[in-house]
C-alpha cells in the first residue's frame, strides 16, 4: 500500500478492505508442464495472452518440482498428505494470493485470488471435482490434451458466479 | 408358481436413476458414463465421418432395444396387477384353495403372462416413452409429438437425456448428436414389435423457459442444459398402411 497521508490523517473509524477481494485467473497445467485452460475468472483479472498462460504455466510446472527438491524436510515419498508429488501450495503476494492443487496424476489447478478472497480451497477442490464430471468423463476429451469442454467452463463460470454472490458453497 | 416381485436378479432391476423398487436397484451413472465414454471413443476411432459415428452407435444400441423390448414387455404384466396374479397368489399362499370350479380351471392354464403385444402404432410409441423409458432411465420422455407436415413422423422428446449428460460436443464434429446410441435402442425396440422405423437423435437448443427442472440440477454444481435431445421416428409405409387398415 502507498503511503500517501501528508495531511492530518482523519481518525480512522471504519477502513475500507485494502483490497477488492476476488477472484483472478484459473489455470490447469498437466503431468508434462502443459497448460490445459486458463480462465479469467472476474472483472480484476490481469489481461494475459494465451502465449503469456503457456509460459507462465510451465515456469509453475518446474518451480513446483524444484520447490519439491529444495525443500529442507521430506516427506515420505516426496509426497503431500493427500497423496500428490509435494511442491508449492501457496504464494503470496501484496496483491496476489495462488494456490494450487495437485492430484495424484499430476494435474495442477492452480487459482488465482486478490488477498482475503475466502474459500479458495473450496473452489480449488469444487473445480476438481468438476474437472472429474465435465472433462474426464467426455468421450471427446483426450487425457493430457487443452481442456475444450463448454460443459465444463460454463461449470466453473457458474461455480464461481455462485461463490462470489451467493457466499457460500453449494456442497 | 407365483411370480413373486421380490426378485434380486440384477437382470430384473432397471438401469436409471430411481429405480424406486429397491436398493441397489441403480446404476451409478458415473459408471454408466465412463463406459459410454469408452463405446463412444472406440466407434470414434474406427468412423471417417459425423455419420458413420452416429450410425455405428446406433447399431450399438440396436442389440440393446431388441433385448429391451422382450425385457420390459415381459415384465410390463407384473406391474399391471391383473386378478390373473391375484388368484395364482392366493393359490400359493393359502393351503385352502376355494372349490371354484373357475379357479381349478385357471390353475391348469399354462402360466401365460398376460403380455398385452401393442399393435396399434400410437399405443407402441406410447409404450417406448414411458415403460421402456423408466425401464431404462427411470423416468419417462418428457412428450412425444406428431409432426405437423408429415403423417409417419414422431418425435420423442427428452430434456435430459443421460446418454450425453457429461458431453460437449467439440465443434468440428458439429451436429452430431451424442444421444445416437439411444436412438438405436428406439429403433431395435420399434423393429422387435413389427414397427420397421428409422430413429435419428438430434440435439435441439431449448428455448427460453420452455422446460425447467424440478428440484435443482441432476448433478449438483453442473449448470442445467441448453439442448434437448429428440429422437425423430420416421415409420416404413408398410406399419403406416398396417395401422390404417386396422383403423377400420
Amino acid at each position: 500500500m502507498v503511503a500517501a497521508s501528508f495531511h492530518s490523517p482523519p481518525p480512522p473509524t471504519h477502513r475500507p478492505p485494502p483490497f477488492e477481494m476476488g477472484f483472478l485467473h484459473l489455470f490447469i497445467v498437466n503431468k508434462s508442464g502443459g497448460l490445459i485452460l486458463h480462465r479469467p475468472l472476474g472483472p480484476t483479472a490481469p489481461k494475459i495472452s494465451t502465449n503469456e498462460w503457456l509460459r507462465i504455466g510451465s515456469t509453475f510446472h518446474s518451480l513446483h518440482a524444484i520447490a519439491a527438491e529444495a525443500t529442507p524436510v521430506k516427506l515420505p515419498g516426496n509426497k503431500n498428505s493427500a497423496g500428490a508429488d509435494d511442491g508449492i501450495e501457496q504464494i503470496e503476494g501484496r496483491g496476489i494470493i495462488l494456490k494450487c492443487l495437485q492430484t495424484r496424476t499430476g494435474i495442477k489447478f492452480v487459482l488465482t485470488a486478490e488477498p482475503g478472497t475466502p474459500g479458495i480451497d473450496a473452489v480449488l477442490r469444487e473445480i476438481y471435482v468438476l474437472y472429474s464430471d465435465c472433462a474426464l468423463k467426455d468421450p471427446f476429451y483426450e487425457l493430457e490434451m487443452p481442456i475444450r469442454c463448454e460443459l465444463f467452463t460454463n461449470a466453473v463460470d457458474s461455480l464461481i458466479d455462485q461463490v462470489v454472490n451467493g457466499g457460500v458453497m453449494m456442497r | 408358481m407365483a411370480m413373486s416381485r421380490s426378485s434380486t436378479n440384477i437382470l430384473d432391476r432397471p438401469l436409471g436413476r430411481s429405480g424406486g423398487r429397491a436398493e441397489g436397484s441403480v446404476v451409478s451413472l458415473s459408471a454408466f458414463a465412463y463406459i459410454y465414454s469408452e463405446l463412444v471413443q472406440y466407434h470414434q476411432q474406427r468412423a471417417a465421418s459425423i455419420s458413420e459415428l452416429e450410425r455405428r452407435l446406433e447399431s450399438a444400441g440396436y442389440g440393446v432395444g431388441l433385448k429391451v423390448l422382450e425385457m420390459t414387455a415381459y415384465r410390463a404384466k407384473e406391474v399391471s396387477g391383473r386378478p390373473w396374479t391375484i388368484i395364482l397368489l392366493l393359490d400359493a399362499h393359502c393351503s385352502f384353495v376355494p372349490p371354484f370350479s373357475l379357479i381349478r380351471h385357471r390353475r391348469r392354464d399354462p402360466p401365460s403372462r398376460q403380455t398385452k403385444r401393442e399393435t396399434r402404432l400410437m399405443s407402441i410409441l406410447h409404450f417406448v416413452s414411458s415403460s421402456v423409458w423408466k425401464s431404462l432411465f427411470g423416468k419417462a420422455a418428457d412428450s412425444l409429438e406428431r409432426s405437423i407436415d408429415h403423417a409417419d413422423e414422431y418425435m420423442i422428446i427428452d430434456y435430459e437425456p443421460i446418454a450425453s449428460t457429461f458431453v460437449s460436443i467439440p465443434p468440428d464434429l458439429g451436429q452430431l448428436s451424442a444421444d445416437a446410441y439411444v436412438s438405436g435402442i428406439v429403433a431395435g425396440v420399434l423393429d422387435g414389435a413389427g414397427f420397421t422405423a428409422r430413429v435419428t437423435a438430434h440435439s435441439v437448443k431449448v428455448e427460453e423457459g420452455e422446460y425447467t427442472r424440478q428440484g435443482g440440477n441432476i448433478i449438483p454444481g453442473i449448470p442445467p442444459r441448453k439442448d434437448k435431445a429428440v429422437f425423430l421416428v420416421k415409420f416404413s409405409p408398410e406399419v403406416l398402411t398396417r395401422d390404417a387398415a386396422l383403423e377400420r
